[in-house]
């Protein structure tokens, strides 16, 4: 086997390993440092508003959706070479977009469990998206669908992309976004957060 | 409201998350970030691959039937190897001894700890050690704080402005029996990988972030001892990038024995004076407004003066305000005391309510299981007096005329059993 094959082989593995999807600049033809931020910056500022709101729909919480989806672009920048060839680069971010929100959702519920938190005290600054929370029963009752239903509904009707589109970023057939979608359909049909806030809507 | 059909959630969704205001891209500190992220990644692949290489050499070893030795394995470019490169907590000693538990080495944003030490060390023989706990009492919502040793809390205001790469930088050296050093504690951005502290001693520390989870969120942390001279500057990287660099005033670090704390510039209230430095209040290098915790304890009236107690816990500590109102004057009083989280018993500090005729406040913080607690004066009478929840703590203040002081109070909890006596200490002591 050539050695750039093993090389190869190996970056990829690394790949899996650590369950993001781009990880090493390896042998491709790289932007001079200056055009790439420059092509990042504005693929960034296009698509930053879309990304907040779909991490915010994947979350509930405004910090950890700009968190997130700061954490999504700069795993798009350190891989922007690929980003960039990507057939879809919009997917592609997207996909990094939810699996990050996955693993901080993960790692939230652990430190949630340990230290019984609340909101933090902000008593300075107003946060709006209190408000829209206030105000959403729906985004309440999207966090009750299982993470995979809930990527698969903000994907499908608020993103508004095919179910070939969603089955490619969720990576599944399309034919179980079909069910994922449906299932979570019937669930926000007979959500209890839905029927209690019927009266503030 | 019901969802119906597709439409209609589509509809809703739409409507929803386009209500969310969004601020404009950081599209810098994505970059920042971003090459942070490479350059780790580009680390842990070169040390994939000395361990790759290492294992195929001593397979190649293994499978030689003799006489050649196997060459050894060397770690690539950007792997560190051997013993931590930065002051180890669990080794450091003396004067600049800081970091996270475990420092050298280690990329920023490190472990996630859950409402653990970031920091630790030896200074004057001492062992030291930051951590972050939530001092609220049981039950309300999360309120984090940095403490020394458990004690002598500084606030945590999380999503603070960041000031390239420092979003809050506080020193504490003004401590009851310990004169020597003094603490440093840092919040900083995520993409910081490393910082260097200059000390005025000629030492530098070099001190690595630790990611702190605290109240649901990850917050990077850092700190350091110092000599009591002071520091000199302090430098925030990412990888080898220099973010920022901080140059703290001398006057932070010579102010510890005098009678005035340093002041921030900007700082409102403090109307151009010096604040005075109460041994355990952090003192923080930028200006903050922020309160995450403030409302009325107590009031009263006596002899036709009408009085107030109130509290704020923000930056300056547990700061208690004292108005008085008689006829058309008002006058005020302020002291402040180290944060502490919530106690067994209580803690009492008597300070002047209203310097001119005498009349002397009392305030502190009680257990979150004390109903109430009852006051034993001077002139042999007794006072009940019942906790004010502020924040999701439990705080007690009274006023006594002129020539009355409180000598012990004893905290009863909701049984009616007593939890335990204390007797009120004067104001910063």
């Amino acid at each position: 086997m050539p050695r750039h094959a093993t090389l190869r082989s190996y970056l990829d593995l690394v790949s899996d390993v650590t369950g993001e999807v781009a990880i090493l600049d390896t042998t491709e033809t790289r932007l001079a440092e200056p055009a790439r931020q420059h092509e990042f910056g504005q693929f960034m500022t296009a698509r930053w508003a879309g990304l907040v709101r779909l991490a915010y729909g994947l979350t509930g919480d405004r910090w950890l959706a700009e968190d997130v989806a700061q954490a999504a672009l700069a795993s798009a920048y350190a891989a922007w070479w690929r980003v960039r060839r990507a057939d879809d680069p919009d997917a592609y971010v997207r996909r990094i977009l939810i699996n990050t929100s996955n693993s901080r959702f993960r790692r939230r519920r652990v430190a949630e469990q340990a230290h019984a938190p609340g909101e933090l005290p902000d008593a300075a600054v107003a946060d709006p998206s209190e408000l829209v929370g206030e105000r959403s029963a729906l985004l309440a009752a999207l966090r009750e669908l299982p993470a995979r239903q809930r990527a698969i509904v903000l994907l499908r009707y608020w993103d508004d992309l095919s179910d070939v589109q969603v089955a490619a970023i969720v990576g599944c057939s399309p034919g179980t976004v079909r069910s994922q979608a449906s299932r979570a359909l019937a669930k926000l049909r007979g959500s209890a957060v839905l029927a209690d806030r019927g009266g503030s809507q | 409201m019901s969802i119906t059909d597709e439409p209609e959630l589509r509809q809703r969704l739409h409507e929803d998350l386009a209500a969310l205001p969004v601020p404009s891209p950081p599209v810098g500190m994505v970059i920042r970030r971003g090459s942070t992220l490479r350059a780790r990644r580009w680390g842990a692949g070169a040390a994939g691959l000395a361990a790759v290489a290492a294992v195929a050499a001593v397979a190649v070893s293994v499978s030689l039937p003799s006489g050649r030795p196997a060459a050894a394995g060397r770690p690539g470019p950007g792997v560190r190897s051997g013993p931590a490169t930065g002051s180890g907590a669990a080794t450091g000693s003396g004067p600049g001894a800081g970091s996270g538990p475990a420092t050298g080495g280690r990329p920023a944003p490190g472990p996630v700890l859950t409402g653990a030490a970031f920091a630790a060390g030896t200074a004057a023989g001492r062992p030291w050690q930051l951590s972050v706990l939530d001092i609220a009492d049981p039950g309300a919502r999360c309120l984090p704080a940095i403490m020394l040793n458990g004690t002598d809390g500084d606030v945590l205001a999380l999503r603070p402005g960041v000031n390239g790469g420092i979003a809050s930088l506080a020193f504490l050296d003004h401590l009851r029996g310990a004169p020597a050093d003094g603490y440093a504690a840092l919040q900083v951005a995520p993409e910081v990988s490393r910082l260097t502290a200059d000390l005025s001693n000629g030492r530098t520390v070099d001190v690595h972030p630790v990611t702190v989870a605290v109240c649901g969120r990850r917050v990077p942390l850092a700190g350091f001892s110092y000599p009591r001279s002071g520091v000199t500057t302090i430098t925030a990287y990412a990888g080898r990038q220099v973010l920022t660099r901080v140059t703290p005033p001398a006057t932070l670090f010579t102010s510890g024995d005098a009678a005035g704390g340093y002041v921030p510039p900007g700082t409102p209230g403090s109307g151009g004076t010096t604040l005075r430095l109460v041994p355990g209040v952090w003192q923080q290098l930028w200006s903050t407004t922020r309160a995450v915790a403030a409302g009325p304890v107590a009031s009263g009236q006596l002899g036709g003066t009408r009085w107030r107690i109130s509290v704020q816990l923000g930056a300056g500590g547990d700061c208690f305000l004292g108005r008085t109102f008689g006829g058309q004057v008002a006058t005020g009083a302020t002291d402040c005391m180290p944060v502490q989280a919530p106690p067994s018993t209580a803690v009492l500090q008597r300070f002047v309510l209203q310097p001119r005729a005498g009349m002397s406040g009392y305030a502190g913080l009680a257990s979150p299981r004390a109903a109430y607690l009852m006051a034993a004066l001077s002139d042999g009478s007794s006072l009940r007096v019942r906790p004010a929840e502020v924040g999701g703590r439990r705080y007690i203040a009274l006023a006594l005329p002129p020539g009355r002081a409180v000598t012990q109070v004893t905290v009863y909890g909701r049984s009616g059993r007593p939890l335990g006596t204390v007797s009120p200490v004067p104001a910063g002591s």
